[in-house]
């Protein structure tokens, strides 16, 4: 927290805002006294610590896989649209997780993307990736 | 004060056709998803905001509000049954609920806890129907400096509430509100921490961030939980007796005073900024255990157990919308969510509010109570229905989860690019669950942070350099003193658990 307070006082906060003719509150005073308050409340914890941390290293990598999942799948979406991506995206979802039952598998993969293309697109008329 | 026809008119608006259908989809949605653990009404309503950006405000809103008291009875459905709450609130309805499953009356558990929900969302509609226009009248005499002071104490309050750490909770109501600065400044007009990208000229989009916080993380940490085959397994006896399969008029009536004080319980606490319905709901449960006539009985299947933690968890709702209607400030996160789907429809909330949408108001008021009896209907009609529901494996319903957040903020936001930056504040939001900071408050803090920023600039050019003027705002003096007493109490007075 320290640290992230510093990087956004020292370096974000001077290279990505502008000086304004106000005579009391610039355009990066908030945003400074936001990253001293998360230096100080950094500082204050690290001497007092207090609060759960549950952090698991590999579970975390499991987190940032599917993290990688979902931005390869909206990439995907984003070449070839949501009817072809949409059932690769959820299928490798299921995969991962381990689900093998067919009819699940048909479900999540087949039902779903279709089921929101009847509702988004035939429906409401509205724009899918 | 509002005209008599506008509120005749407002209440039926509410009474539509095409409202009530709105208020009915959202109750079923919002049993639904209460009744499958780990999903909740909160993730329905993150996820459905983006979709009612096609609607007109009255329906949009009516079936957010559906969804949260459709899920306030929805999570107690897997906490009698598999003594797993759908929901942190029916936490509580657990210690009754399941020694009654496994005592064989699940159906007498079940739909005590709808009845007694019902009854306790409704008392604390009528409070809130009956003293939020006077609330609001004491808030339209705020200036800008009694507003700020008010947003800081909300703030101390929300931070040292929410979460185990008070200093955590400041930590992250202050990333919260550097977050909401970007895109334009209110004051000047300039840019800051665009990137060079020109969708940030409008900010970070509200439905990513919110999105990304609370549905998408948690789906991510749901779905990395899953390893192999998933699923619940729920099984009802087909050969229980008739009267374990009700709720006679004579044992409800007989929680008359469980049901009322846990509605209490509820209200009041529900008024107040950063306290959950879970609070509420333990609150009420040992307020319940230690003036029955048997205690011991408590936590082997009593129905007064039930009626207290369920009467105080749904009364939480309604009273939740008092500040938020009055004061636009959110009690909870249902309430910031129903903030951003006002705000997506160009409605502040605030005092003016009633000045200014007053039919809106009152035909949200005839919405909630709708909203009471539709649940009462639906509970009743899908409790069998519900019990089925969560036995669908992880696996399934978190996916289709994933995929309605990618559509929702895609057509939300109209491209992918908020959509990318939902996944970017997915990760943020699990990292912060993880090392303990609390992502409600930040969301709270980030839906706020434009109307702090605007009140703190008001309320500099008001003292401009006078800072004796504040001598003569009383009001103001007092709420940032309960800010800072607030702060001491909450961070250091207070037991927390160590890090």
């Amino acid at each position: 927290m320290v640290a992230a307070g510093a990087i956004l006082l020292f370096w974000v906060i001077p290279n990505h805002t502008e000086l304004a003719d106000s005579e009391w509150l610039q355009p990066a005073t908030l945003p400074k006294i936001t990253s001293i308050i998360m230096i100080l409340a950094g500082f204050l914890h690290f001497t007092f610590p207090l609060g759960k941390v549950e952090f698991d290293w590999t579970f975390s990598k499991r987190v940032g896989l599917f993290f990688l999942i979902g931005i390869a799948g909206l990439y995907l979406m984003s070449l070839i649209g949501f009817i072809l991506a949409a059932p690769i995206l959820i299928t490798v979802v299921m995969i991962i997780v381990g689900e093998r039952r067919p009819l699940w598998l048909i479900s999540g993969i087949i039902l779903l993307p279709a089921s929101i293309w009847f509702l988004i697109s035939f429906l409401l008329n509205r724009p899918l990736p | 004060m509002i005209d008599f026809d506008i509120i005749v008119a407002g209440l039926a608006d509410s009474l539509t056709l095409y409202n009530l259908f709105f208020v009915f989809f959202g109750v079923v949605l919002g049993q639904f998803v209460g009744a499958v653990p780990g999903v909740g009404p909160v993730i329905a309503m993150a996820i459905a905001i983006p979709f009612t950006f096609a609607m007109n405000p009255l329906p949009a809103i009516a079936f957010l509000i559906g969804v949260n008291k459709g899920g306030l009875f929805g999570g107690a459905i897997p906490a009698i049954l598999i003594n797993t709450p759908g929901t942190p609130d029916a936490a509580a309805t657990t210690l009754d609920g399941y020694p009654m499953t496994k005592a064989g009356k699940p159906e007498k558990a079940m739909k005590m806890a709808l009845y007694t929900s019902v009854t306790g969302d409704l008392f604390s509609d009528i409070v809130l129907i009956t003293v939020a226009p006077l609330v609001a009248v004491v808030a339209l005499k705020m200036g800008p400096i009694e507003i700020f002071a008010l947003m800081v104490f909300a703030f101390s309050i929300i931070s040292g509430l929410m979460g185990e750490s008070m200093v955590k909770g400041i930590a992250a109501s202050a990333f919260g509100l550097f977050c909401a600065t970007v895109g334009l400044d209110p004051e000047n007009s300039t840019p800051r921490f665009i990137f060079g990208y020109f969708e940030l000229y409008d900010g970070l989009p509200l439905v990513s961030v919110a999105l990304g916080m609370l549905a998408v993380a948690e789906i991510f940490r749901r779905l990395s939980m899953i390893h192999g085959k998933s699923g619940a397994t729920v099984t009802i006896s087909k050969a229980q007796k008739k009267e374990d399969r009700r709720v006679s008029w004579a044992e409800y009536w007989s929680c008359r005073y469980t049901i009322l004080r846990g509605s209490v319980i509820g209200t009041i606490l529900g008024a107040i900024p950063g306290l959950d319905s879970s609070a509420a709901a333990f609150l009420s449960y040992a307020t319940a255990k230690q003036t029955s006539k048997d205690p011991d009985s408590f936590g082997k299947g009593n129905i007064h157990g039930i009626a207290a933690t369920e009467s105080a968890n749904s009364a939480v709702s309604g009273a939740n919308l008092i500040p938020l209607l009055t004061l636009g400030l959110p009690g909870n996160i249902a309430a910031a969510l129903i903030i951003s789907a006002l705000m997506i429809h160009g409605i502040q909330p605030g005092p003016l509010l009633f000045l200014e949408q007053g039919r809106l108001i009152y035909g949200l008021f005839g919405a909630l109570l709708m909203a009471n009896v539709l649940n009462l209907i639906t509970g009743q009609l899908g409790l069998r229905i519900w019990a089925r529901v969560i036995r669908a494996p992880e696996s399934f319903i978190f996916s289709t989860a994933l995929l309605l957040c990618i559509i929702g903020v895609y057509i939300s936001t109209g491209g992918v690019f908020g959509v990318g930056v939902m996944f970017v504040f997915a990760l943020l939001g699990y990292f912060m669950n993880a090392f303990g900071y609390s992502v409600i408050v930040f969301v709270i803090a980030y839906f706020l942070g434009e109307r702090f920023e605007l009140s703190l600039s008001q309320s500099l050019n008001i003292i401009d350099g006078e800072f004796s003027i504040l001598l003569t705002r009383p009001v103001a003096l007092v709420l940032f003193a309960m800010a800072i007493f607030s702060m001491y109490w909450l961070g250091f007075r207070t037991p927390k658990k160590k890090g």
